[in-house]
């Protein structure tokens, strides 16, 4: 049995897959796997950016999951992916890829949408010059070596897609890629995105499962390249049933001249989940804009940490997180944004609001600037509240029914991100989200602020 | 739940700390000459294991930032720590340290723990 | 005020920043006296032998010595911080843990040796005590504090105002009742070695409604290298007191470190006022590195105002643990950053009972090398309703090699609380300097109004002559910042 506490180059050669990978792809994962033996899995005392989760949360001794979950027949066409205005269609079931489909027109325009293990010798140099730039020290990109939990993708990731946007390509439709998870254990999906300059898309991440009976842990890497006046926009929802999921994700974008890197983080299922959106703003001009609704419920733990790197003058970011919290759940939003040496020009803002529903939620929120560079306009803002009786009286007093009134005021509340993703399909499926779980809330227990004179104020 | 033999009077060093679970509790214990106290193992300032630390003159020390527990009633002597943590019932049985979780004997809620 | 002649008028304050604005800028208080007449000095370095000389030199009491030793444990076995600043050159084996430089306290300057008088006069602290600016004074040479008075109507209303070594030998019980309550030995490695090895501070007791309506001041000056100071300050209000201290610090100029380690504790008992006010201006050797935490009971306010001027590096976090209902807890914070100056400053305010507030304001200016960080904590305890927080961390930047870090963090486990952050790091903008420019103002000049208006939230709340201080010492700083 391989559990991921035991990753070693044995093992990550002796995959399956291993065999038809080209030699520079095995000596990439033998590479990590020799880190990862040196590393340790994080420890919240010891690091800063796991203060506030235990890592114990996520289970290590569990098997890698290697094998796909069914045929593509016994997946529910159900989702985001369901919609077939899409451009691509991928599926992956547990450990496998089981559809893999590119409309005719799409396929027509140059776009590529692969299993990414096949790609690594069909599209040899693309994915070499790009996979793992973002997460390893190398000579292409602006990655570093990262915590045990990334290396371990790095090691053992599979199954895998890239998507390629070739130059002055606009995509129609989004490339939808669900991870859908029936069978606890380890699982490692890998996603590269590559949009050549002045291409143009929308990539869907729709993290699915069903209500798994053992612990289980998606340990998922997520590279966006960016080419030279670029649009790419990545919606992550995680929409994890039950209480068992443990994910970890790095979804990293390096965004080039001119280039805009929208991301949009819908937080709703999973017992843990931390979620890294990062950007490295390695162009001149480019924009990144990382935007996070979540609502936690009973048990749940979402540790969001949005991280945007300043490499290149005048980009600009603006980081936007809401987020509602009900029962005993906790939340982090841990915002970082970094301005390096050279990067004049910059304008960086971070936000982040929270509404706390019940008495038992904890939010914390850290909305960090590090700044190396005096030519630039920064700033951030974190308030955490709740509803306001007063506005409850209020539009009591116009006739609606405090059930009503709480829905009003937390679509209100959520609106100003969720309007931003003009997407197909994206608006909806975060409302009907957001409708479930105020569904769900105990609106006998909900926690209001009284005797203030700011109708709505805190939530706006 | 009733008192369940947690381990052996012989086995605990007088004012040396040692983790036990009980019922899926992390529960410290501390030897007092011939009795035992037990206090949750969790300090309610942040989420760190009590027996790590020293005991001084009836009190424990949490070891990472130092905050005072008396092992008679849990309450904290010296911040950073503002609540108290959960005691429990110990009884020494000729060697047999038992503890009953069913008797908080101060009340405090169980402090969060991963 | 920490550092020179007291100015009773504004015009006078404005005369003494152009004679300043001569003097290129330099650090003023950089001279030092010599050691030779000391009456003791430790050996350098620290082991249980020093803790127990100190002890002895003393004559504490055996739970003191207790107390040191066990914080001397817990300072070996802690690790060195792995955030904030690079502490890895403080070497702790050449320091001087304890030096004695008179044998007696004075009661009057004149008593003082030579040296050290003149040290106190070029201060100006006399002068500002002649002209009862203020209500009493400590002044600390070294380890010690070597100048101690109170004025005759404070001392007849009851309040203490003594060093910490005296109040622990006459007033035993209450010191000890109160004393590692706030800030226990373990607290953090550098608040076991204030404990460990403490000597001199203040320890201020306030009785029930007495309000003291002029500061107390101490003044701590390090004189020798490798010196290593660490006072404590023990501050007690009675229900309904009000008191206003006030601390200034420097040190001459060595080419090797010296350490400042402070622990001061605060109880502000039901429905009193302590404000706190320090003006850090330590040579740029000085590691500053304090502990300041105050507990404020039901209704009660504590203020802390804190600038930071000098120094090589300070981490100071002053905190107020809102414990009773109705508590509030205020930090104004400035902080400036020169060449090769990282000033880690912010604040903590732990809500622990209901209908508690707090409010934190931060400003920050770093020129050329310098950095500042602003690394704040605001939690909202379980159980503790109804609180209201606000922040706000302002930083400017005056050079294009400066950096600022922001680093709030907000813990909220109650659903009724509102907390608030803001912050803001920006330029002085080219535009703004070209319009005041235009108008006649030289750059330094405009620059400095910048500044001055920056800063200016904080410098209101500082009673006049030390507002004109503290504008006095950032002009200083400032000198030069075109260019």
């Amino acid at each position: 049995m391989t559990t991921l506490d035991h990753l070693t180059d044995d093992i990550v050669a002796g995959r399956p897959e291993a065999a038809g990978e080209p030699t520079w792809l095995r000596d990439r994962r033998l590479e990590a796997a020799k880190r990862f033996i040196d590393q340790e899995w994080p420890n919240s005392r010891l690091d800063e950016y796991w203060r506030s989760t235990n890592f114990k949360r996520f289970k290590t001794d569990v098997e890698l999951v290697t094998e796909a979950g069914g045929t593509a027949d016994d997946l529910p066409r159900d989702g985001l992916t369901a919609n077939t205005e899409h451009a691509a269609i991928v599926r992956i079931w547990d450990g496998g890829i089981v559809d893999l489909r590119v409309g005719t027109d799409a396929a027509a325009s140059g776009l590529v949408v692969a299993d990414l293990a096949e790609a690594a010798v069909t599209h040899e140099e693309l994915v070499k010059r790009h996979l793992g730039s973002l997460t390893t020290t190398n000579a292409e990109g602006t990655g570093r070596d990262e915590d045990r939990t990334i290396t371990a993708n790095d090691a053992a990731w599979g199954p895998g897609v890239l998507v390629h946007i070739p130059a002055e390509v606009e995509l129609a439709g989004p490339v939808g890629i669900r991870i859908h998870v029936t069978t606890p254990g380890a699982h490692l999906p890998r996603v590269l995105v590559v949009a050549e300059h002045h291409a143009r898309g929308a990539i869907y991440v729709e993290h699915t499962s069903t209500e798994l009976a053992a612990p289980t842990t998606v340990d998922e890497v997520v590279e966006v390249i960016l080419g030279d006046s670029a649009h790419v926009d990545v919606v992550s929802l995680q929409e994890w049933q039950g209480d068992q999921v443990g994910h970890l994700s790095l979804q990293k974008a390096a965004v080039g001249d001119n280039a805009t890197f929208r991301h949009l983080a819908v937080n709703i299922g999973g017992r843990t989940v931390r979620l890294r959106p990062e950007a490295d703003m390695v162009g001149q001009g480019g924009m990144a804009r990382p935007l996070g609704v979540y609502f936690a419920d009973e048990g749940q733990h979402f540790d969001l940490q949005p991280y945007i790197r300043h490499i290149a003058p005048r980009a600009t970011s603006d980081v936007l997180y809401k987020g509602a919290l009900q029962g005993k759940s906790r939340t982090i939003f841990r915002g970082n944004i970094l301005v390096e040496e050279g990067a004049v020009g910059t304008d960086t803002n971070e936000t982040n609001r929270t509404l706390l529903l019940s008495g038992d939620a904890r939010a914390d929120s850290t909305p960090f600037l590090e700044i190396f560079c005096a030519d630039i306009t920064a700033g951030h803002g974190s308030a955490t509240g709740q509803i306001d009786e007063d506005y409850l009286f209020y539009l009591a007093a116009r006739g609606i029914p405090r059930e009503e009134a709480v829905r009003l005021i937390v679509y209100g509340f959520f609106a100003e991100v969720i309007d931003e993703m003009d997407l197909p399909g994206v608006r909806e499926r975060a409302l009907e989200h957001i409708e479930r779980e105020i569904e769900a809330a105990d609106l006998d227990a909900l926690a209001v602020r009284t005797g203030h004179h700011a109708p709505g104020a805190e939530v706006a | 739940m009733a008192f369940e033999k947690v381990g052996a009077l012989g086995d605990l060093i007088a004012g040396l700390p040692k983790r036990v679970e009980v019922g899926g509790e992390p529960i410290c214990l501390v030897r007092v000459g011939d009795e035992v106290r037990a206090i949750h193992d969790t300090c309610s300032h942040e989420d760190f294991s009590l027996s790590e630390g020293i005991v001084f003159d009836g009190e424990l020390e949490c070891s990472l930032h130092g905050s005072m527990f008396d092992l008679g009633d849990g309450r904290p002597s010296s911040l950073p720590a503002t609540k108290p943590v959960p005691v429990f019932a110990c009884k020494v049985d000729g060697d047999d340290v038992l503890v009953d979780l069913d008797q908080n004997l101060n009340g405090a809620p169980i402090p969060d723990h991963d | 005020m920490s550092d020179t002649t007291l100015p009773t008028s504004l015009t006078e304050a404005e005369r003494n920043q152009r004679e300043v604005a001569d003097d290129l800028g330099a650090y003023k208080f950089g001279w030092a006296d010599s050691d030779d007449k000391y009456s003791f000095t430790s050996k350098r370095g620290l082991t249980r032998e020093t803790v127990e000389e100190i002890s002895a030199l003393k004559d504490e009491p055996q739970w003191m010595l207790d107390l040191r030793l066990r914080a001397y444990d817990a300072f070996l076995r802690r690790p060195m911080p792995n955030w904030g600043s690079d502490l890895s050159a403080i070497d702790f084996d050449d320091i001087y843990y304890f030096v004695r430089a008179t044998e007696q306290q004075a009661a009057s300057w004149d008593d003082l040796p030579e040296d050290i008088k003149n040290t106190y006069d070029k201060l100006g602290i006399p002068e500002a005590e002649q002209k009862r600016l203020i209500a009493g004074v400590a002044a600390q040479y070294e380890s010690e504090v070597v100048y101690h008075k109170i004025r005759e109507d404070l001392e007849e209303k009851g309040v203490l105002f003594l060093d910490t070594d005296t109040a622990l030998r006459e007033h035993p019980e209450i010191f000890r009742e109160h004393f590692a309550t706030v800030i226990p030995p373990n607290d953090n490695k550098f608040a076991a070695l204030n404990t460990a090895v403490w000597s001199g501070g203040s320890f201020i007791w306030v009785p029930e409604g007495v309000k003291v309506d002029i500061p107390l001041q101490a003044y701590f000056r390090i004189n020798k290298e490798n010196m290593g100071q660490f006072e404590r300050t023990l501050i007690i209000a009675e229900p309904g007191s009000y008191i206003h201290y006030v601390e200034g610090c420097t040190a001459p100029i060595y080419s090797s470190d010296s350490l400042h380690s402070a622990v001061v504790e605060i109880i502000v008992k039901k429905g009193a006022r302590v404000r706190y006010t320090t003006i850090q201006n330590w040579s740029t050797n000085v590691y500053n590195l304090v502990t300041k935490r105050a507990v404020a009971h039901e209704d009660a306010t504590m203020e802390w105002i804190d600038g930071n001027i000098g120094s090589k590096v300070t981490m100071k976090y002053p905190a107020v643990w809102l414990m009773g209902r109705g508590a509030k807890g205020e930090v104004l914070s400035v902080a400036y950053a020169n060449d090769g100056q990282h000033q880690d400053a912010g604040a903590k305010m732990v809500h622990v009972a209901s209908d508690t507030t707090s409010n934190i304001v931060s400003k920050s200016i770093s020129k050329g090398t310098g950095r500042t960080s602003y690394r704040g904590l605001v939690k909202v305890e379980d159980g503790a309703h109804r609180v209201r927080s606000a922040v706000k961390c302002d930083a400017l930047m005056l050079d294009d090699a400066s950096r600022s870090d922001t680093y709030p963090y907000m813990e909220i486990e109650e659903n009724d609380a509102t907390v608030e952050h803001e912050a803001t790091v920006s330029k002085v903008s080219d535009d703004q300097l070209f319009y005041m420019m235009s108008r006649g103002i030289d750059e330094d000049e405009a620059m400095a109004m910048i500044v001055r208006g920056f800063i200016e939230p904080i410098a209101r709340e500082l009673p006049m002559e030390y507002a004109v201080e503290l504008n006095r010492l950032i002009e200083l700083e400032m000198e030069g910042a075109i260019g």
